[in-house]
């Protein structure tokens, strides 16, 4: 059952496994406290490993073509990809629409925030096109948290307690209550 | 056809590119790499509308082996560490955590290593499977034991 944690990590769980999952997290701290580091160990990946591809669309430069696919039998073949490269993003270049758009700078903000009674808190905002995202249980003080890519920028957010109840995050100052009722906290990133 | 695998590259594009810099230390390199690796994969299987993640991981793994055995550069190279806007002195702590994460990385068996570096960049288990010819109950079981591993020697280390 210890690779749910991973699958959990990694968005691989079906909703059979979501069920299993929290089981195992709420009758067992030694899972919990295992889920926990676990995601923690995953920050320090994440910052690690998840790099962002330059965006570009010049074609690669010769001289590391020529080192890479210096074969002579080759010769054709890498001739007539370079062709329908070309071809390709050409085409693409012509649709305004189809560019690449580059995107902001991404940081990972951690929220937190203390509840207690509480068996379940979720947080919706502008950095996760308003889906529920559920909290981490931390410690046994009734802290929740969660580390979440934000783009640099001005964001609206909320915490939402077991599922119905909307609560602004009580840390920040800046809040403003949206079309439907509900005031949302609002988070500024640097860029 | 051309809209889906734009959608396709785009998707995949930040995917691969942390692999490759992760697997190579070189960010132009491995933007090489990306870059013919989409074109191959679109060359071979892009017309026909099959749009394939293991195989432009495979395309991309060879093309790297290809190029390090050229140049006879089989040694890990140090993988840059990730700057922040932070203060100096938060900025050196993740420097010195991102160092340690990395020094134990290395010391997983390549595979498992690689595995878990494409479950981290956002690849799916089934994509890693099909890419290293493994069942994906073999890879749930291996990024599990790759991540409880780390954790293990980033514990005792500390120690």
């Amino acid at each position: 059952m210890d690779h749910l944690i991973s699958m959990y990590i990694d968005n691989e769980l079906d909703l059979d496994e979501k069920i299993r999952f929290l089981d195992h997290v709420s009758g067992s701290s030694r899972y919990k406290n295992d889920a926990v580091a676990l995601l923690e160990q995953e920050k320090l990946l994440h910052g690690a490993i998840n790099k962002t591809a330059p965006v570009t669309e010049k074609a690669p430069s010769r001289s590391r073509l020529v080192q890479l696919f210096s074969s002579p039998s080759l010769g054709w073949a890498v001739a007539a990809c370079l062709l329908l490269m070309v071809s390709f993003f050409v085409t693409r270049d012509f649709n305004p629409q189809n560019r690449v758009a580059v995107e902001p700078a991404t940081v990972f903000h951690r929220f937190v925030v203390h509840q207690e009674n509480t068996r379940q808190m979720e947080i919706t905002g502008s950095f996760t096109n308003w889906q529920r995202v559920p909290l981490v249980p931390t410690g046994t003080k009734g802290y929740w948290e969660i580390s979440l890519p934000v783009s640099a920028g001005e964001h609206r957010y909320t915490f939402i307690v077991d599922g119905s109840k909307f609560l602004p995050d009580p840390t920040v100052a800046a809040q403003e209550s949206d079309d439907f009722g509900t005031t949302n906290s609002i988070l500024n990133t640097g860029a | 056809m051309t809209d889906k695998y734009t959608a396709f590259y785009q998707e995949y594009r930040n995917k691969l590119f942390s692999y490759l810099v992760y697997k190579s230390g070189d960010s132009e390199l491995s933007r090489d790499i990306m870059q013919e690796s989409f074109t191959r994969h679109f060359h071979h299987y892009g017309r026909e509308a099959v749009i394939s993640p293991a195989l432009l991981f495979t395309i991309a793994r060879h093309a790297l082996v290809d190029h390090l055995r050229q140049q006879n550069k089989f040694q890990v190279v140090e993988n840059s560490i990730p700057t922040t806007s932070a203060d100096e002195e938060n900025s050196f702590i993740a420097r010195e955590k991102s160092a340690r994460i990395n020094k134990m990385m290395n010391r997983l068996p390549e595979q498992d290593r690689d595995i878990l570096t494409l479950a981290v960049t956002g690849v799916a288990y089934k994509e890693i499977a099909a890419t290293f010819k493994l069942s994906v109950a073999n890879v749930k079981v291996r990024v599990h034991r790759a991540r409880t591993r780390l954790r293990q020697m980033m514990t005792d280390e500390v120690k």
